[in-house]
């Protein structure tokens, strides 16, 4: 019988499993900050308050396992430890963390749980420390009686009686173990008086494993262990004679109030009565006020959470919105040039002012509804540098840069995985063992830098490392040996081509093929995640210096400003962050070099690209002067030239899927508001194209 | 229908603040009208909102619990229900918060998907509809400062206790007990039996605490204690306690029977082994608490020739439970808690009438009844 019903339930246990998530991330980033600085109590701190969290949450959910593993390790999570244990509790926490993440892993497919065993000899071994010396001493029969009995003990040494603690093993393969027990039982009893005897009656037979027994006896010692040596059924006793003054030193107190002060005279009297107070000081230590320390995590009370598809779905009807906006403008321009004298053009003109800023208002802000700041994406990484510098035996420092920067939601969780390859390859290959480092006359710790920035409509991630450096020689040799190019194309490759080889499945330039990076198959997800989220990379490298990878991602893939013209009497865009500019050129401009056309732009030269041959082989057009539309930044530049320039516009990007973009040249489509379908043109790939196709031989 | 009772939740835990609002909205007396995920919000969510209850948690960033509470209680003064974790630090916190004015405290919630929960929510809507009934928080009278360590007498006192007072306490209690031990001498010659009402991984701080402020020797209560001259003993969470007299004086066991009176452990249970076993030098105080167990208990005492003290109504906080039993004519003296420690030292300075003979020998005579194997 439920108490609440079960969607409800489902709904806590998926908020139970998301907000974990968070406290997960807060307990691994403090295991890394008590790694550093393993004496921080208010790090500490926060990490009680955390596992405090996770526990009661899991307890609400029923996930019992989880909780009291919390418990157990938030009890030992004393302001103390951190004293005592200093490097090994920054273990502890992490190791904790990769528990905790199994568990709810388990639970949430509703799977058993792991039983987090190793994390619990963790914890023995954390609390065991300090206390090592002291506990082996009394480990062979601990008799634990109750203050009752050592009462009766105690007066029965007080009137010269020899007492003795009886351990006595059962063997757990008697036969009749009930039969086995009473024996033992009546065996005690006529040797003498049992003062204390446990189990008590009425407990199993079957689960009895020892027998204790405090027996106060005129008989020697041997005559007792020779009696409960009971063949078959006892198959070891310890029988040892309680000194008089142990008992009482325990029973001082309760034997003076008792029996009065002579009958205690023979110990040691007037002993002040101890409470223990040393113990109560560690409970008693309140939880502080500590401010939180990162910045982001200062998040505002009022937040909502928000199913993401939901706001998907607020996106595309804007989307759609936007669309409506180009309908109504080219409505009005119709009516415009159809009643040109007619005074409800200027109302129909201020109310589509109106209704294109507030569209642009809305746009906006559902848009800024996506994003978050990249410090959610960069969280992630400190474990990983650390992780894998560790199982390699390099020391890297991760240094963060940008995390406020702020980006789209769908674009930063598709980020994460293939950061995270180039991350590791950083460590991997980028950063040397040690002594390399010190041979090369650098600092034995290697760092690594992640950085994020906004650039025009994008963000720019970058993860540098002041390694070992790419060589570029040793990868265009891979590459041609691997087929993966072909000698010639090779010498013509520009330095960051040459890099983006990495990136081909199968190829990868360390000597030896680790567990970490993989088999150059991690470099490859990273370049088929990029492009689906229509981000390029760059890589810079020096050799010996460092490589800088540099990610460039749109803001947004929902819509984007955009420069449409026409090619061959088609419509084409091109996302305006990406013009640099708009030129003509006169036939006698134009060069050949190499088989390209070539066009010197002021003091640059600019490869050219005419669209309509690389497509269909389509004559040229003929007209005196060409319209060239200049693409891309610095090196990576080439002109575009079209027929005509059609405008410029806000397009809101449809996917394509393969089918439709037979070539890959285009990256998205978008429809405009009088219906025409438009392509959006992948600078990316033109560029490659450009590299790899020898244009002119077509048209020579 | 009068009014619901406006609730602010104020926890840094997202699943409780959902959890603890949906697990109210059976009772429709009880309207949950805000939420906030630390003590800093929680203030101003006050200033807002007026609620009339706030359940708080303890454990949280920033402003944490205790601080909250203080300026609640300074500022607002309204009556507050801490929801409490399952841990030695947790119940350390919840004493402190209960020193600082709340009202009264729940266990976490646990087991979204059993019949528990329903436990859990039942016992959160009666404490918070007796807190809203209660108003504004007023301080607990004279208690003891947190970091306050009464010394603690050279010696126990000497002999067997003179009297067995055992006492039954519920909602109101840890501060009631806190006052009451703090004013009792280092040389109390009775021996004291504690059932609280509270759950479970709760009480061994408890005892602590009290021990702390009492200058007799308090602790949680493991089977086989001793009853001694200056001792109590605190059953723990989720077990029944009863005594049993030996000549020595007497000893306590610990049991596991089923809840009486929905409650384990239950004050009725050990009542009723007090009554049978020390009869007339048997004292029994049922103290502040909601609802009924320990009356029927204190009779059977009555009847077996004890003492029976009931807390004056005016000074519960909820005063139910001696009411019931000063109504059913079975409290011998109704008795203010600001005089109880006084009325307890008196009656204890001399043993009762009839146990003279039970403690005079004190050496042991043979092996006790219940111990014979």
């Amino acid at each position: 019988m439920n108490f609440l019903p079960d969607d409800r339930a489902a709904e806590l246990r998926e908020l139970f499993f998301e907000s974990a998530q968070e406290l997960l991330q807060a307990l691994n980033e403090a295991g890394l900050e008590l790694e550093k600085h393993p004496a921080d109590e208010e790090c500490l701190r926060g990490v009680r308050r955390t596992v405090h969290t996770l526990k009661g949450d899991s307890a609400a959910c029923g996930y019992h396992a989880l909780s009291e593993l919390a418990h157990e390790l938030e009890d030992v999570l004393t302001t103390e430890l951190v004293r005592q244990a200093g490097g090994a509790l920054a273990e502890v926490v992490l190791s904790a963390a990769d528990t905790f993440h199994a568990m709810l892993a388990a639970y949430r497919d509703n799977l058993q749980p792991p039983s987090g065993e190793e994390l619990r000899a963790h914890i023995r071994r954390l609390i065991q420390k300090p206390e090592q010396t002291r506990s082996t001493a009394s480990a062979e029969a601990h008799f634990d009686w109750t203050e009752y009995e050592r009462l009766l003990i105690a007066e029965a040494a007080s009137r010269g009686l020899a007492v003795y603690n009886i351990a006595l093993m059962m063997n757990p393969e008697a036969l009749l173990p009930a039969a086995a027990l009473q024996l033992v039982r009546n065996v005690l009893h006529s040797s003498g008086t049992v003062l204390a005897l446990h189990p008590e009656d009425g407990t199993p037979a079957e689960h009895v494993g020892v027998v204790q027994a405090a027996l106060a006896s005129a008989q020697p010692q041997d005559w007792i262990a020779d009696r409960c040596r009971i063949p078959h059924v006892v198959t070891s006793a310890i029988v040892e004679k309680i000194r008089s003054e142990e008992v009482v030193e325990v029973e001082e107190d309760a034997l003076q109030s008792l029996l009065g002060a002579e009958a205690a005279s023979g110990a040691r009297a007037n002993r002040p009565v101890t409470t223990a107070p040393e113990k109560r000081a560690a409970a008693e230590r309140s939880s502080g006020t500590g401010a939180g320390k990162s910045a982001a995590s200062g998040s505002a009370e009022n937040v909502l959470r928000v199913d993401a598809s939901r706001i998907d779905a607020v996106i595309n009807l804007v989307g759609e919105l936007i669309i409506g906006k180009s309908m109504l403008h080219r409505a009005i321009s119709e009516f415009d040039s159809r009643f040109p004298k007619d005074p409800l053009r200027n109302k129909f003109a201020e109310m589509s002012g109106f209704q294109s800023r507030v569209l642009d208002e809305l746009q906006k802000s559902v848009m800024k509804i996506r994003m978050v700041p990249v410090e959610q994406l960069f969280r992630r990484y400190p474990r990983i540098v650390r992780d894998v510098a560790k199982l390699l035996g390099k020391d890297v420092a991760l240094e963060l840069a940008g995390q406020n920067t702020d980006m789209d939601k769908g674009i930063l969780d598709a980020l994460a995985e293939p950061l995270s390859h180039v991350v590791r390859n950083a460590v991997d290959h980028g950063i040397e063992p040690p002594e390399q480092r010190i041979a090369a006359g650098k600092r034995a710790r290697g760092t690594i830098r992640m950085n994020a920035y906004h650039q025009g409509n994008h963000v720019i991630l970058e993860v540098s490392d002041d390694g070992r450096g790419l060589e570029r020689e040793k990868i265009v040799a891979r590459a041609i040996e691997r087929g993966v190019i072909s000698a010639e194309t090779a010498g013509q490759l520009s330095e960051s081509e040459a890099f983006n080889l990495i990136f081909e499945s199968g190829l990868t330039t360390a000597e030896a093929v680790s567990e970490i990076s993989g088999r150059g198959v991690g470099l490859d997800v990273v370049r088929t995640v990029l492009e689906r989220i229509k981000a390029t990379l760059t890589i810079e490298s020096k050799p010996g210096k460092g490589t800088t990878f540099l990610i460039c991602v749109p803001l947004t893939l929902a819509s984007i400003q955009a420069l449409l013209f026409r090619i061959g009497g088609r419509l084409y865009a091109l996302p305006l962050a990406a013009v640099t500019e708009i030129t003509r050129a006169g036939n006698e401009e134009i060069h050949r070099v190499e088989g390209r056309e070539v066009l010197q732009l002021r003091d640059k030269i600019l490869t050219l690209m005419r669209l309509d041959q690389l497509v269909r082989g389509a004559p040229a057009a003929t007209g005196k002067r060409q319209l060239v539309i200049v693409v891309g930044e610095a090196d990576r530049r080439f002109g575009l030239v079209v027929d005509s320039v059609a405008g410029e516009e806000e397009l809101v990007v449809k996917a394509l899927d393969e089918q439709t973009v037979g070539n890959g040249l285009a990256s998205g489509a978008s429809i405009l508001g009088d219906g025409t379908v438009v392509l959006i043109l992948d600078i990316a790939a033109l560029m490659g194209m450009l590299s790899r196709v020898p244009v002119l031989e077509a048209t020579a | 229908m009068s009014e619901p009772i406006r609730v602010l939740v104020v926890d840094d835990s997202a699943l409780m603040r959902k959890l603890i609002p949906q697990i109210l909205q059976r009772d429709a007396s009880i309207q949950v009208v805000g939420t906030a995920m630390d003590g800093s919000f929680g203030l101003k969510k006050i200033e807002e909102l007026k609620p009339q209850v706030i359940t708080l948690d303890l454990e949280m960033p920033r402003m944490d619990g205790l601080e909250t509470l203080r300026q609640i209680s300074r500022k607002y003064r309204t009556p507050v229900i801490v929801v409490s974790a399952h841990s030695q630090e947790g119940a350390s916190a919840t004493f402190k918060a209960l020193a600082l004015g709340a009202f009264d405290f729940v266990a976490k919630p646990v087991d979204v998907a059993s019949g528990r929960l329903e436990e859990i929510a039942t016992e959160l809507a009666a404490k918070i509809k007796l807190a809203a009934r209660a108003g504004p928080s007023r301080l607990p009278a004279e208690l003891p400062p947190a970091e306050w360590r009464r010394p603690k007498p050279e010696r126990r006192p000497a002999g067997s206790p003179t009297r067995l007072v055992a006492i039954g306490i519920s909602t109101g209690g840890p501060n009631a007990l806190q006052y009451m031990f703090s004013q009792l001498p280092g040389e109390f010659r009775g021996s004291i039996v504690v059932v609280q009402h509270m759950p479970e991984g709760f009480t061994e701080m408890f005892a602590r605490r009290l021990d702390e402020c009492a200058a007799i020797e308090v602790r949680e209560a493991r089977s086989g204690d001793l009853l001694l001259p200056g001792r109590a003993l605190i059953c723990p969470g989720n077990r029944h306690i009863k005594v049993r007299n030996i000549p020595q004086g007497g000893t306590v066991v610990l049991v596991d029977k089923p809840r009486l009176n929905g409650h384990r452990p239950s004050v009725d249970v050990l009542f009723a082994s007090v009554a049978e076993e020390f009869r007339s030098s048997a004292v029994a105080v049922l103290m502040t608490g909601m609802g009924e167990d320990g009356a029927e208990g204190l009779g059977a005492v009555k009847a077996s020739g004890g003492m029976t003290i009931a807390q004056s109504e005016a000074s519960c906080v909820v005063d139910s439970m001696p009411r019931a039993a000063i109504e059913r004519g079975y409290a011998t003296r109704v008795v203010p808690l600001e005089a109880l420690a006084r009325t307890l030292v008196t009656l204890c300075e001399t043993p009762a009438p009839s146990s003279k003979e039970e403690s005079g020998s004190a050496v042991l005579g043979g092996v006790p009844k219940g111990l014979q194997v």
